[in-house]
């Protein structure tokens, strides 16, 4: 459904704010068309675990009301998102992806989701995603995979899967999800739209079902940099929001390219990330090669804390329920809960000793950049264990680390490619700005022919 | 032992399915944390900083 110059199903944030405040869509007649998007597409990607159309009807309703009086609460007021099955919503299933939780009703909201509901945003409904949020895939052994709009035989990659799916078939207008080791950043760069990982602790955590603590992230996804801000800022508390993004010209970033993660990559990725360098070289940013000594540890200290953590997480289940784990997880969790406490402390003292090296890198370089992901979207049935473990290779260092990443689309043909930015710890509005001013060079990615 | 002594149980598929990456993982990272001295960094930070509570 077209309305006036606008697609109301692909429209920016913005856009759709000001056709609301206009008066040229009314917010129900926004939801629904989202809602009938939802329907021709979920048969074809199973992005959703949880459809709620009543839900979204009724919270349409009443903020069509709050219009009419004169009441705006944010940018967010009555755009349409959706939230990933990973966050408690009140008196919803809330089943991270589970058959364990398969019957849980929550009965409170997460705090992110009731920042976004209180900022207006209009839930369309829950998002599908890999059990527990322990793999980086999108095939749940449960409930099936979520299929890749640009090419259902393919994955999304996750653990955020239906988040991302959904959005890039025009479902929603941004989305929540979840970051522990790239499941936000990685499925955004397979489907070709932004996905952004705040700083540790920058958003909520409270209501997620936890992975590992010290690692997971709340994190947002959106068709751009300006709308990921805004959806950010609704799902942030106030002394965490970043406002107004600072004004950064290309001319004035320096960047550092990972070296090591620029190699091994397949060959559509490299083909391009190598035009997304020349792009923003000959818009000027200033850029250098560099080899952090320490990153090559990255992945081991990210795998013995995540392993671990999430073991201490399930262990009454792994006692109790362990036939109703998916074969995958199940030995991950098992290997979690053989990890040694000397194992799990030294790795935490990795995590101290690389970010000590990364911290310097950041007084020099605004961003340290390199590809999102290694391999373009895989199809469902070639993915298994060793293909998984590479997807995320690049996108571990962040959470390891409680640094902002962001992954933007560069690749306009083919199937998506993804360019990570990545900041230091509490860089979160410089990062974006940064994000920005590469958009504007590269342009923004285009949608899938679904 | 290891798997009884943490309350898990384990089936020889199991054990055979998972020994290799657990071994290989606890020796990487034995080896990169092996030159730590009395200056290695705690592995907490400590209450009151937000990074890693």
């Amino acid at each position: 459904m077209a309305v006036g110059a606008f697609e109301p199903t692909h429209a920016s944030i913005s856009e759709l704010g000001a056709a609301l405040r206009d008066r040229r869509i009314s917010i129900r007649e926004l939801t629904e068309a989202h809602l009938e998007r939802l329907g021709a597409i979920n048969p074809k990607l199973n992005a959703f675990s949880l459809p709620d159309p009543a839900g979204a009807g009724a919270a349409a309703t009443a903020l069509d009301s709050e219009l009419a009086a004169g009441t705006v609460r944010s940018p967010l007021h009555g755009i349409p998102i959706t939230v990933k099955d990973l966050f408690a919503t009140r008196g919803q299933r809330t089943a991270a992806g589970s058959a364990i939780l398969r019957d849980r009703i929550t009965d409170y909201d997460a705090d992110v989701v009731a920042n976004l509901r209180a900022a207006g945003a209009v839930i369309l409904g829950k998002t599908a995603m890999d059990e527990f949020a322990f793999s980086p895939i999108g095939v749940n052994v449960h409930y099936g995979p979520t299929r890749n709009p640009w090419d259902p035989s393919r994955v999304t990659g996750g653990s955020s899967a239906g988040a991302a799916a959904a959005l890039a078939a025009g479902v929603g207008s941004g989305a929540l999800g979840s970051d522990t080791g790239g499941s936000v950043r990685l499925p955004a760069a397979l489907c070709g739209v932004v996905g952004f990982k705040p700083s540790y602790d920058r958003l909520s955590r409270r209501g997620a079902f936890p992975l590992s603590w010290s690692l997971d992230h709340p994190g947002v996804f959106a068709r751009s940099v300006d709308d990921i801000r805004a959806m950010f800022d609704a799902a942030a508390f106030p002394e965490a929001r970043l406002g107004a993004l600072p004004a950064v010209a290309a001319g004035e970033l320096r960047f550092g390219i990972l070296e090591e993660f620029c190699r091994e990559v397949d060959a559509e990725v490299g083909a391009g990330w190598e035009g997304f360098i020349r792009a923003i070289s000959g818009a000027g940013v200033q850029m250098k090669a560099i080899a952090p000594k320490k990153s090559k540890l990255a992945i081991s200290a990210s795998t013995a804390i995540m392993f671990a953590e999430a073991a201490a997480v399930h262990r009454e289940w792994l006692k109790t329920r362990r036939a109703d784990y998916g074969e995958g997880i199940r030995m991950r969790l098992l290997q979690g809960a053989l990890i040694p406490a000397a194992t799990y402390l030294r790795a935490l003292q990795l995590r101290r000793v690389i970010a000590a090296e990364f911290d310097e890198l950041f007084k020099t370089y605004d961003c340290l950049v390199c590809p999102t992901n290694v391999t373009v979207a895989q199809t469902i049935a070639s993915v298994e264990g060793p293909t998984a473990g590479r997807m995320i290779r690049n996108t571990r260092l962040a959470p390891l680390l409680g640094i902002p990443g962001i992954s933007v689309p560069i690749s306009g043909r083919g199937l998506p490619v993804g360019a990570q930015l990545m900041g230091p710890v509490g860089g979160d509005a410089k990062l974006l700005a940064a994000a920005a001013a590469i958009e504007r060079i590269i342009g923004p990615g285009g949608g899938p022919p679904l | 032992m290891l798997a009884a002594a943490a309350g898990i149980s384990l089936d020889d598929a199991e054990i055979a399915a998972m020994a290799e990456l657990l071994c290989g993982l606890i020796d990487t990272i034995d080896e990169a944390a092996a030159g730590f001295g009395d200056d290695a960094p705690e592995p907490l930070v400590r209450p009151g900083s937000s990074r890693w509570q």
